[in-house]
């Protein structure tokens, strides 16, 4: 058991080896100490990253990377906020200048994030599949953000994306997986003959249950940030998020019983001393 | 202006008036072209097809003139109009606007600089620079 416990941890996407499948955003926190706190208790080694202008006027002299151990966590740039292929694409790169300074192995990735809308912050698909190609060209191996539709899923990863990571539900809105069946499929055709290739749930999840939902599923890793950073407790709920990660993956592997309409004893009929209805 | 009068051990009047004339525009040819080139590398560079090549070339303008600073150049950093000093590098403006390099990544007119290369790089009017660096984000 103790092995396949070490087992369901590790998640493997592209060249990068992550001991936990739970990838946590570092926005959104009260204070940079909180998200420092609650980054260790989530037990993640993998957090997102925004790229954003240098404050040139009234910067408090605080940096989110004076916050990180950048040897203990892998950093994971993404485009959020881009609304054009041309945009993700420059704030990747820009995003990889800042890593390599720093030597982070993040330098090499990228969570690609092209938005439509900034009502649902719904994905632009067809941008998102052009910044895809691009960004492959670039040298990155592309983590795509994308809806649970499992055509554009294919055709992300036929792109080249090292991982596509559907969202269970809009960005923040905490409404879990909305449509399991979508990722259901996206997860049989991402998979199919290519039973390793990372599916990630990315966005919507708003508390542990979210989690193992997806987890049990059978995608490979859960990316979130609000359901963290918002919650009453925050340390509580990133432990709670761990452990429901790893409840979930284990779910998974172990195989969960059908469902069936009528009930089935679990107590032995043989042996009752009282009398049994007909 | 200084006159420069040269004296001319020759027979000929019109050969020496020539010769005078010409000796004196190609002095103030001299200083002139110190002055136009190193403004004109920098806008030569914005128009150039190869874009930030003359602009690498940090050194030879360096070299060619020692005389203090003629102008300031005004660029957009961020998105802010800014006058940097003529000449300024990307590594000064970094350290006048105090800004530690760890944490920043530098993009100038769309093409990234990498950090290896800040303290060569020259600002010409009209750059456009982004500096950059990571945030909170999910």
């Amino acid at each position: 058991m103790a092995t396949q416990t070490t087992d369901t941890n590790s998640l493997q996407v592209g060249t990068h080896t992550l001991g936990s499948r739970l990838i946590v955003g570092t926005g959104k926190y009260a204070s940079y100490e909180l998200m420092r706190d609650a980054l260790d208790a989530s037990g993640t080694d993998c957090v997102t990253v925004a790229v954003r202008r240098e404050r040139l006027i009234d910067a408090d002299g605080n940096n989110l990377l004076d916050f990180l151990d950048t040897n203990r966590y892998t950093l994971l740039p993404n485009t959020a906020g881009c609304f054009t292929a041309d945009d993700a694409v420059r704030t990747a790169l820009l995003g990889r200048e800042i890593l390599e300074g720093i030597e982070n192995p993040g330098a090499d990735w990228v969570k690609l994030e092209v938005l439509a809308d900034k009502k649902t912050l719904l994905p632009d698909p067809v941008a998102t599949l052009e910044a895809t190609a691009r960004l492959v060209d670039e040298g990155f191996q592309v983590l795509c953000y994308s809806t649970d539709d499992p055509i554009v899923a294919r055709q992300l990863k036929q792109a080249g994306a090292t991982s596509v990571m559907p969202a269970g539900s809009p960005i923040g809105s905490g409404q879990g997986v909305l449509n399991a069946n979508n990722i259901r499929i996206c997860l049989e055709y991402l998979k199919e003959d290519d039973p390793d290739y990372p599916v990630i749930v990315d966005a919507g999840v708003g508390t542990a249950s979210d989690v193992t939902i997806a987890m049990e599923l059978g995608v490979d890793g859960v990316l979130l940030n609000t359901g963290i950073a918002h919650a009453r407790d925050i340390l509580g709920m990133a432990h709670a998020m761990r452990y429901a990660t790893q409840a979930g993956r284990l779910a998974y592997l172990s195989g969960r019983i059908p469902k069936k309409l009528y009930a089935t004893a679990s107590s032995p009929d043989d042996g009752l001393v009282t009398a049994k209805p007909r | 202006m200084t006159m420069i009068v040269v004296r001319y051990p020759t027979r000929c009047n019109t050969f020496c008036w020539f010769n005078r004339r010409l000796f004196s525009l190609f002095f103030a040819f001299l200083w002139l072209s110190t002055i136009v080139f190193e403004n004109a590398s920098a806008i030569l560079s914005t128009l150039s097809p190869l874009g930030d090549i003359p602009r690498m070339t940090a050194f030879s303008r360096t070299n060619i003139t020692s005389h203090p600073r003629l102008f300031s150049v005004q660029i957009q950093v961020n998105g802010q109009a800014r006058d940097v000093d003529d000449r300024a590098t990307v590594e000064q403006l970094l350290t006048d606007l105090g800004l530690s390099v760890r944490h920043m990544a530098v993009e100038l007119n769309l093409k990234i600089v990498p950090r290896s290369r800040h303290a060569e790089t020259i600002l010409s009017p009209g750059d456009a620079l982004e500096v950059v660096t990571l945030v909170g984000g999910g």
